[in-house]
């Protein structure tokens, strides 16, 4: 018997044994076997001995059988484990191990080997599976959101690296969008991995509070640049002020719930036009280069890092109970004149209204009605069960601010994921409402933006950075790329814009509320009020509908969803090869003129003697391209016997002008330097530059001759 | 490196399904399959460089030193020094310099063929039979192995770490005196001496003058002259003939039969020429490279069969200006041995009008 075949055939009765000690029965056998005498014992394995040693002689002896065995083992290996029952893994290595084995002895036979010669390679395949067997392998499918996130780290690191060193060139080809965590957020389907790349400075100091700074609204679409722009020379502050003056709000309860603030903004790696600053700006100090575009939504020019602006900015609690009360309460009072205005504002917050805006401003402003239509219409039309499912939430609603609330509270119950299923409807605020039920920012922010539309309430898509202070001590707080955000602002009537978090996982501004009350006001009665209507509120949210619900029950008893699919974002890949690329061609020619400059000054300033013999040896260079000699080591005078005669070479105060004598007599004056230590005179050297050139510009002409020939 | 494109491709559309496979399903087969496809290439890199390491090849001749188209006995000696055994593994002979075949296990080898495999410490023998076609110093016998991977998808070329080199002796010919005929060059010569006397009758002998040797004096010529008489000295031996061996330099491995065919020729020329003057006893010089230039004047066998034996070993310069230097030498030799015919053989000129040139200055 070969030794192969038994080994073969042990393997196979391994597998077996393995297999079996898996089935049902195997328990009982093992307490059955342990409770026989030593005798029996002894009797038993002998015979055991005796039927294997008849197996393997007569498996030996027909192979057929063992193959129809090692067959058999495959298939209930593959059945099993398709039908998730339990298996060894060393079982299933052993399969492969034989079938692998056995495959081969067919492809030998192919290429015509003999067929004695068919186990050969057993031992390399039992090898091959121990090591196949040591690497651990998991339960789950591949997760292939690591080539993404490679990707993006590459991307990352490239980024900073080109960024700190040659920051010019990152900018390429994308001068308006932020290229960090902010600009991924653009593509609904993609996954979105945090960044800790620094993109913002701020020096400010507001211990415990959320700040939501502003990026731009709805891309700084032309349909809102007008309010934009309002926005940014600090009309919101009217809106405000009109809401407390219409409630007769005094000095003592305005300030419970919002102050003048003082804050720098410096851009770190981030390289955007737009103005990052808090949505109450009250002014902003612009630089020289600060300079506005047309119109009036963000800078004229690309900010880089190293860009700073100071400003002013209204800091309002908007979870506040007593704010809350004047926006679920619109009270419409005519507009005061702007002296009036200007007394409240400063009585309020001691802060003088001409500073942001004009008594014209304030006429305009005040006379003029908002056209808010912009803000109602939806990218796409709205399905049946978005728009049952607004008025559900409109229903238990008693105001604007209301209805708000009921969807930010209603979409914080979907669940927070960065690499969200693939949303396959055409509407894709449907998709994320009722199939996938899954998303980030960018869909919760954009679903509640719908939302509100349908419920005629005026709102908008807002991008940005959200930061929660966490102490309040003076210095600068980096704000990273993983703080970029997106959120929606809804028209409360009679208060002007209000920020609202529908992203689950973020505080909301109840959450963050800074908890002032007025002396009057017993705290905990306040809040008991206040945990009351929220309570009232949840009482009227909807259900999640059930595809949704059971996607995130699924999630939570499971861990993670197995059939989930990752997606690998193309563009920030090719962006990546892109700017490797670049970068890559970009330190090589720094690194080529480098070089070229070192070589010339050290050229330049090195003596008679050096000049000549680097001007030999570039010569020589050039020689054994344009004659090439099949020597090992040609001598110059190899290349002079190869020269044409009667090329001219036309430079000025050169006496040789005849290139096969001018190289002869370079030749010379070489080796009489080299051996007779007889230095190169200054004419020398310039006839050996002049002959370099000669055949510098003779390569070239012989390229371009061989180049339009072919 | 050879490669079977066909198990490559199949190769990799298996490695393909397995990722899919891997990436659809988890479990421990799935990743099982695609972990043993990822690194059966490894493994069977690894299982090559085993086999690699524990081979051992024995060649043997009976000379190191062989006649050129003489049938020489070869044997082999695989051995396996390890207890893994070495699979799928061809020799790849010399067959271009030389005739190769086995005798006994005659199937074992050939790149074509099947291929050999040894168990573990298994030990075989091969005898078979060589015969060197080209002069000259080479590695005979098998040079290198190509170890294959389990499915024959690719195989890796590795050097034999020992070879077997042969020196093969030129034979000896007419080809030197059929291309020359030499006494035709020395006949022909004769007549156009300028400073020669002519071989007129009467003209051999002439007064005894001091240092004519004493046999050469004309005993009878004497008697009736009444004074000493000698002979002229025969006039071809004056005459002298020089051969300049201008070898080439050994050329890069890739062209290294071309090489061996080349020097075959100028060995063979050279051995032919010289032979043919020291088996007449006359006097040749002879200068060659044999790391430093050899000038040598050869008249007897004896000399030659130095001569011979040195220059089987292959011309060789210690120097790479050497071939410049022997160019110069032979200049300036025909320009100031006045009464030498010159035979200048160039082996880089070889099939060229080149190849040899003769300066005759008589």
């Amino acid at each position: 018997m070969k030794s192969g075949t038994i080994f073969e055939i042990l393997l196979l009765f391994a597998a077996i044994l393995g297999m079996a000690s898996k089935a049902p029965g195997a328990g009982n056998l093992l307490d059955y076997l342990r409770d026989r005498e030593f005798a029996e014992l002894f009797f038993m394995v002998s015979v055991l001995l005796i039927s294997l040693y008849a197996i393997v002689r007569i498996l030996a002896n027909f192979p057929v059988i063992l193959r129809f065995m090692i067959l058999a083992l495959d298939i209930s290996v593959v059945v099993f484990s398709l039908y998730g029952m339990e298996i060894y893994k060393a079982v299933i290595a052993v399969a492969v191990a034989l079938s692998l084995t056995e495959f081969q002895r067919v492809v030998s036979g192919i290429s015509g080997y003999p067929a004695s010669w068919g186990l050969r390679w057993i031992s390399l395949f039992v090898f091959l599976e121990i090591f196949s067997f040591i690497i651990p392998s998991s339960i789950e499918p591949i997760d292939w959101s690591f080539v993404y996130r490679i990707g993006y780290t590459v991307r990352d690191g490239f980024e900073s690296f080109v960024e700190d060193t040659g920051y010019f060139f990152s900018g390429i080809g994308s001068g308006g969008a932020y290229q960090s965590g902010y600009s991924t957020l653009q593509n609904i389907n993609a996954s979105v991995r945090s960044s800790n790349r620094e993109e913002l400075y701020v020096t400010a100091v507001q211990s415990g509070r959320k700040l939501y700074l502003v990026g731009n609204v709805e891309g700084n679409d032309e349909a809102f640049a007008f309010d934009v722009a309002d926005d940014l020379e600090g009309r919101r502050l009217l809106e405000f002020l009109y809401a407390l003056y219409s409630h007769n709000v005094k000095r003592e309860e305005a300030r419970l719930y919002a102050g003048v603030s003082k804050m720098s903004v410096e851009y770190g790696y981030l390289r955007t036009a737009d103005i990052i600053r808090p949505g109450e700006l009250l002014r902003i100090e612009y630089g020289k280069n600060d300079e506005l575009n047309a119109s009036g939504t963000g800078f004229d020019r690309v900010h880089k890092k190293g860009d700073k602006f100071d400003l002013m900015y209204l800091s309002i609690d908007y979870g506040s109970p007593y704010l809350e009360k004047i926006m679920r309460d619109p009270v419409r009072v005519p507009y005061p004149d702007y002296e009036k205005m200007s007394e409240y504002c400063q009585e309020l917050y001691d802060f003088q209204l001409d500073r942001t805006v004009s008594v014209a401003e304030y006429k305009e402003w005040s006379e003029k009605g908002r056209d808010l239509s912009s803000y109602l219409i939806n990218d796409e039309p709205a399905t049946d069960r978005m728009k049952n499912l607004a008025a559900d939430l409109a229903a238990g609603a008693d105001s604007d601010y209301d209805i708000c609330r009921a969807v930010e509270k209603y979409l914080r119950q979907y669940k927070y994921n960065t690499s969200p299923a693939q949303i396959t409807s055409e509407n894709f605020v449907d998709g994320f409402l009722f199939e996938t039920g899954e998303g980030f920012c960018f869909h919760y922010a954009t679903a509640m933006v719908e939302l509100l539309r349908l419920n005629g309430i005026p709102a908008r898509f807002v991008q940005g950075y959200s930061y929660q202070f966490k102490d309040n001590k003076q210095g600068t707080k980096s704000i990273m790329g993983n703080n970029a955000h997106a959120w929606a602002e809804a028209y409360i009537d009679g208060t002007g814009w209000v920020p609202f978090e529908p992203t689950a996982g973020r505080t909301t501004s109840i959450d963050n509320t800074w908890k002032r009350y007025l002396p009057e006001d017993d705290p905990q009665l306040v809040a008991a009020d206040v945990a009351e209507s929220e309570k009232d509120m949840e009482a009227v949210i909807p259900e999640l509908p059930d595809a949704v619900s059971e996607a995130i029950m699924n999630d939570e008893t499971e861990g993670t969803s197995s059939d989930k699919l990752h997606y690998v974002d193309v563009m920030i890949i090719l962006h990546t090869v892109g700017i490797v690329l670049l970068t890559g061609i970009f330190y090589v020619l720094l690194a080529l003129v480098l070089i070229f400059l070192i070589r010339f000054l050290r050229y330049r300033n090195s003596p008679m003697e050096r000049k000549f013999d680097k001007n030999v040896r570039d010569i020589r260079r050039l020689l054994s391209k344009q004659f090439p000699v099949y020597n090992r080591q040609p001598l110059l005078e190899d290349y002079i016997t190869l020269m044409p005669e009667g090329e001219i070479l036309e430079y000025e105060y050169l006496e040789i002008t005849d290139m096969k004598q001018l190289m002869s007599h370079i030749s010379e004056v070489y080796y009489r330097q080299r051996f007779a230590g007889i230095t190169a005179k200054g004419t020398d050297v310039r006839d050996a530059e002049y002959l370099r050139k000669y055949l510098i510009r003779r390569a070239l002409k012989n390229f371009h001759l061989r180049r339009n020939a072919s | 490196m050879k490669t079977n494109w066909l198990r490559l491709i199949i190769y990799l559309c298996l490695l393909i399904a397995g990722f899919v496979y891997a990436s659809n399903m988890g479990g421990a087969l799935p990743y099982l399959c695609l972990f043993s496809l990822l690194l059966y290439f490894p493994v069977s890199g690894i299982f090559i460089f085993i086999s690699y390491q524990s081979l051992r090849v024995i060649q043997a001749l009976p000379s190191h030193r062989v006649m050129k188209d003489e049938d020489q006995a070869y044997e082999i000696t695989l051995e396996n020094a390890f207890f893994l055994p070495i699979n799928d593994m061809q020799l790849v002979p010399e067959d271009e310099l030389t005739e190769f075949e086995f005798f006994e296990n005659s199937d074992i080898i050939y790149r074509s063929g099947p291929v050999i495999s040894l168990k573990g410490f298994e030990k075989i023998t091969a005898k078979g039979r060589i015969s060197c076609r080209y002069a000259g110093v080479y590695d005979v016998g098998i040079l290198s192995t190509v170890f294959y991977d389990a499915f024959g998808i690719i195989g890796v070329e590795l050097p034999l770490p020992s070879l077997f080199e042969a020196t093969v002796i030129p034979r000896i010919t007419d080809i030197a005196n059929s291309v020359l005929d030499f006494e035709n060059l020395k006949n022909s010569s004769r007549i156009k001496s300028r400073l020669l006397r002519e071989p007129i009758p009467g003209n051999e002998l002439r007064p005894y003058t001091i240092g004519d040797p004493m046999k050469t004096i004309h005993w009878k010529a004497s008697a009736s002259a009444g004074e000493l008489i000698s002979r002229t000295p025969e006039l071809l031996d004056l005459r002298k003939i020089a051969l300049i061996l201008i070898a080439q330099p050994p050329a890069s491995d890739k062209n290294k039969s071309e090489f061996i065919k080349k020097r075959d020729y100028f060995l063979e020329f050279a051995v032919s020429c010289v032979y043919y003057h020291a088996n007449k006893g006359e006097s040749i010089r002879v200068i060659y490279p044999r790391g430093s230039i050899k000038d040598v004047q050869i008249s007897t066998l004896d000399e030659f069969s130095k001569f011979y034996d040195d220059i089987s070993r292959g011309p060789f310069y210690n120097r790479d200006s050497g071939v410049e230097y022997l160019k110069e030498y032979s200049e300036g030799m025909a320009s100031d041995e006045q009464d030498t015919i010159i035979i200048i053989i160039r082996e880089s000129e070889y099939r060229t009008e080149g190849f040899i040139e003769v300066r005759n200055n008589l």
